[in-house]
């Protein structure tokens, strides 16, 4: 890319001035600025509602702001439409890549732009070389002809990030993109995102890992509750400095200490298998413990669990030994009766039912508790509910709000809350922190403490080590739908590096 | 837990008041039924024969059927679903209670249960299809419409049962104290259906299947066994509208209720009710079965032709839904 332009101004691309933005009379951004030079990785940062998403929203033109200015390459602009910020150069790359699964690469990147002859047909020949073209930029394998539902997340990611190039882009925002990518896919993008800054383009980075901003980023804005709290040079600030600016205040640990032992064995699996995704597992969960499982994407952690749970097929064959007495699951239903509690990855479309109350959601596994003569008791179901409002103190109006109206930790709590209800005694969490911001993931951490305290067990699944060493007191790593490794605390401090080979398929001695 | 971590998940924010998002559907049809119901009062062609007690429980007895079906309708649209079969089962049903009564020579009781069971059947079959394959419930019933639009052809050759017994007669175009029975078996059936929607767990779980099938699976309830008694209830209450029909009329006919599933979904989607589901109530497909109602009664009684009411209808539907839902994403 030219840098000519850089010399009409202070090496910004981007100014941000004083934008502020109420719905309603609620504050979502008030008087907040962002400054991005040429060829940096800005990140963005702050907890969920703290006004990063609106703010780029108003970049692209979703929507628009109040009052405050954007000055672009030098020049005053107003961006009051997505095409506007597209003229501009500006790309926003969203967590689902706005593509169609059903059309090819280069359908997808010249979609409303196709290269046409001279009878004013598509010339698809011209647009595929066109695509290649692009798609080398950013180093692919991957062909203009192959369908995008054939591709991977990451792939899929790396196509719209070649359509933003193909489009001009100067200016790209990245939102959480490497929430869905495996560690050797986030290492494939992060080259990518070296290359873009080698060639002047700027990249708006958003995420909630900050061992990844301090990865790739060049500077760092902060934002909290819809207020600017400072911006900085990456190299002038540490992880610590970084997490009290998100929430304003000390966090004195990311984790609680861990204050139970774990007792006797409650759950025993052996030769647990699903053809072509889970092969021959074996493990044991003790009372009061907090079994982590780590794995990469596609290591069948999930898929492990839920067979566990009787939410998938699983293979003939398989032991199940609860408190010593042989069992059998064979349905989601079967496994509640058992007291198998499950809390799954998809909060939003498996955790909770986003239409109804949070008394409704909480009573959801175990409807029969409330229910007299088959008629439901909706005073019982509000009492219950409260108790659980106020014990996992989850943050709402009253119980008869809608749960799509709670913050993303709220909901959570409110699928915890839904699995205590069935008076499980094994629970099991996958990824009980995503898309959480830092303090409601501490809560989440002790209420897991104060549910292994009264002897509850937890299977807690997370792609985040940090999280997985810091909580648990055992660990299994998961790779190809095999167990490789089993890590006890007890025995041996728990370490990022072992546990990573395991992950990468190398067997533990 | 300890006050420091209470503050500390306390992180000011902001949540959207439920009632910004969720506010009440039903108020537009309400608001729209009030109108027109004062309109008619109102408009000098019409006030007089509007404004009877007579003419009210016409109107109340005409709803009654569509109202029936509109009933076992919200469930069908509730869980995202869709019946197109109601139609032809109200046909089916009062074939079969005319041949068990004229042919079969059964009893007027028996014959009503064997034509509600018959017809309950078809629902049945349509949940038993949308329960355990991956026809989607607007195939499946369509092609059940057919098939029950066959068999009550299939009964007389196409030809009519008339002459149906006086006392069978009665349960459509009889009365007690000035109110028909059939506003008396619509009263129940509405609050039959308030009461599984509102008050057990199988309305539950039709509410929660219309918003995320996964939820519900892995909260440990049979979906399956929910599809096929949402579709199983529809079935039953278009049986009830056809045995009805055909009291009211004294003869049932195997053409009869064709149409009619376009009625019971306007009733539901002018009361607030979502095809994509989860989101539809009693009270608002009620509303809306009484504004079309009240809407054919004052064009019939303003000497309105039946072809222009059609038209009437249809804006009816498309101003009610626009008014819910408003213009599209501007932009």
């Amino acid at each position: 890319m030219p840098m000519s332009d850089e010399t009409k101004n202070s090496g910004n691309i981007l100014e941000m001035k004083a934008i502020s933005k109420f719905f309603f009379g609620n504050r979502a951004l008030e008087n907040v600025h962002l400054e991005i030079k040429y060829g940096e990785v800005h990140a963005l940062i702050g907890e969920n509602g703290a006004g990063k998403s609106t703010l780029m929203k108003i970049l692209s033109g979703a929507y628009e702001k109040d009052s405050g200015e954007i000055i672009f390459e030098g020049n005053k602009v107003e961006i009051s439409t997505p095409q506007d910020s597209q003229k501009l150069g500006v790309s926003i790359i969203y967590q689902e890549f706005n593509l169609i699964r059903g059309m090819s690469v280069s359908e997808n990147m010249f979609l409303g732009r196709e290269p046409c002859n001279a009878l004013g047909l598509i010339d698809s020949r011209k647009r595929n070389s066109d695509t290649q073209i692009w798609l080398d930029k950013v180093s692919v394998k991957f062909k203009p002809t192959d369908l995008v539902q054939d591709l991977s997340s990451a792939q899929a990611q790396f196509v719209a990030i070649a359509s933003a190039l193909s489009k001009g882009a100067r200016l790209i925002v990245m939102d959480e993109p490497t929430a869905s990518l495996t560690n050797k896919e986030t290492e494939t993008l992060f080259k990518l995102i070296a290359d873009l800054k080698e060639q002047g383009i700027a990249i708006i980075f958003i995420s909630h890992h900050l061992d990844e901003i301090f990865e790739i980023c060049d500077s760092v804005t902060v934002l909290r509750d819809g207020l600017y709290v400072d911006t900085r040079p990456i190299a002038d600030i540490d992880k610590e400095t970084l997490i009290r600016m998100m929430v304003g205040r000390e966090l004195s640990k990311e984790f609680p200490p861990r204050l139970t032992t774990p007792g006797e064995s409650v759950l025993n699996v052996s030769g647990m298998s699903r053809r072509g995704v889970l092969k021959n597992i074996d493990f044991t969960l003790r009372k009061g413990e907090i079994l982590g499982i780590y794995g990469l994407v596609g290591s069948g952690r999930t898929e492990m669990v839920r067979a566990l749970y009787g939410a998938d097929r699983r293979d003939r064959g398989a032991g199940l030994l609860l408190y010593g007495k042989p069992i059998d699951i064979r349905s989601p239903r079967e496994g509640i009766s058992r007291g198998l509690g499950f809390l799954p990855e998809e909060r939003k479309q498996q955790g909770v039912i986003l239409g109804m109350s949070v008394a409704n959601n909480v009573t959801l596994a175990a409807m029969e508790k409330i229910t007299r003569h088959a008629v439901l008791n909706e005073k019982e179901e509000l009492e219950q509910t409260e108790k659980f409002v106020r014990s996992l103190n989850i943050k709402t109006p009253s119980v008869h709000t809608v749960v799509q109206t709670l913050s993303g930790g709220n909901q959570q709590k409110v699928v915890v809350a839904k699995c205590i209800f069935t008076d499980a005694s094994v629970l099991i969490f996958d990824e009980p922190t995503r898309g959480i911001d830092v303090g409601a993931k501490y809560e989440i951490y002790l209420l897991m403490n104060e549910l292994t305290q009264l002897g509850k067990s937890i299977i807690m699944i997370s792609s985040d080590l940090p999280e997985i060493i810091g909580m648990s007191d055992r660990v299994l790593v998961m790779w190809e739908g095999r167990l490789t490794g089993e890590f006890d605390k007890a025995k041996a401090p728990l370490e990022q590096e072992s546990i990573m080979k395991a992950a990468a398929g190398e067997v533990a001695a | 837990m300890s006050d420091d971590v209470r503050e500390m998940g306390g992180i000011r924010r902001l949540w959207l008041s439920p009632r910004v998002q969720f506010y009440k559907p039903e108020i537009f049809a309400t608001a729209a039924l009030v109108a027109l119901v004062l309109f008619l009062s109102l408009y000098p062609k019409t006030t007089e024969s509007f404004i009877n007690t007579g003419n009210f429980m016409n109107v109340t007895r005409q709803v009654s059927m569509n109202g029936i079906i509109a009933c076992g309708m919200t469930f069908a649209i509730l869980m995202g679903g869709i019946d197109l079969s109601v139609g032809s089962v109200v046909a089916v049903a009062g074939m079969i209670a005319g041949d068990c009564m004229m042919r079969v020579g059964l009893s007027v009781p028996v014959s009503i249960i064997i034509a509600i069971l018959g017809g309950s059947l078809f629902g049945v079959f349509n949940g038993v299809i949308a329960a355990y394959t991956n026809v989607p419930p607007f195939i499946a019933t369509l092609g059940s419409m057919s098939i029950a639009r066959g068999l009550a052809l299939l009964f007389r050759a196409g030809y009519a049962i008339s002459d149906l017994p006086e006392t069978f007669n009665i349960l459509g175009q009889g009365q007690i104290f000035a109110i028909p029975y059939a506003t008396i078996i619509l009263v129940v059936m509405i609050l039959f259906s308030w009461f599984l929607l509102h008050k057990t767990i199988f309305g539950r779980c039709v509410f929660a299947l219309g918003w995320s099938r996964e939820t519900l699976r892995l909260s440990g309830i049979n979906i399956k066994w929910v599809k096929v008694r949402i579709f199983t209830f529809v079935g039953f209450c278009s049986a009830l509208a056809g045995v009805l029909m055909a009291s009211r009329v004294g003869s049932a006919q195997p053409m009869v209720g064709a149409g009619w599933e376009m009625d019971a979904i306007a009733a539901v989607v002018i009361g607030g009710g979502n095809i994509a589901g989860g989101r539809a109530t009693m009270v608002g497909t009620i509303i809306g079965a009484f504004l079309l109602g009240f809407l054919s009664n004052g064009l019939n009684l303003m000497g309105v032709s039946p072809y222009l009411q059609n038209i009437f209808k249809g804006i009816v539907i498309l101003v009610a839904v626009f008014l819910r839902s408003g213009w599209s994403e501007k932009r």
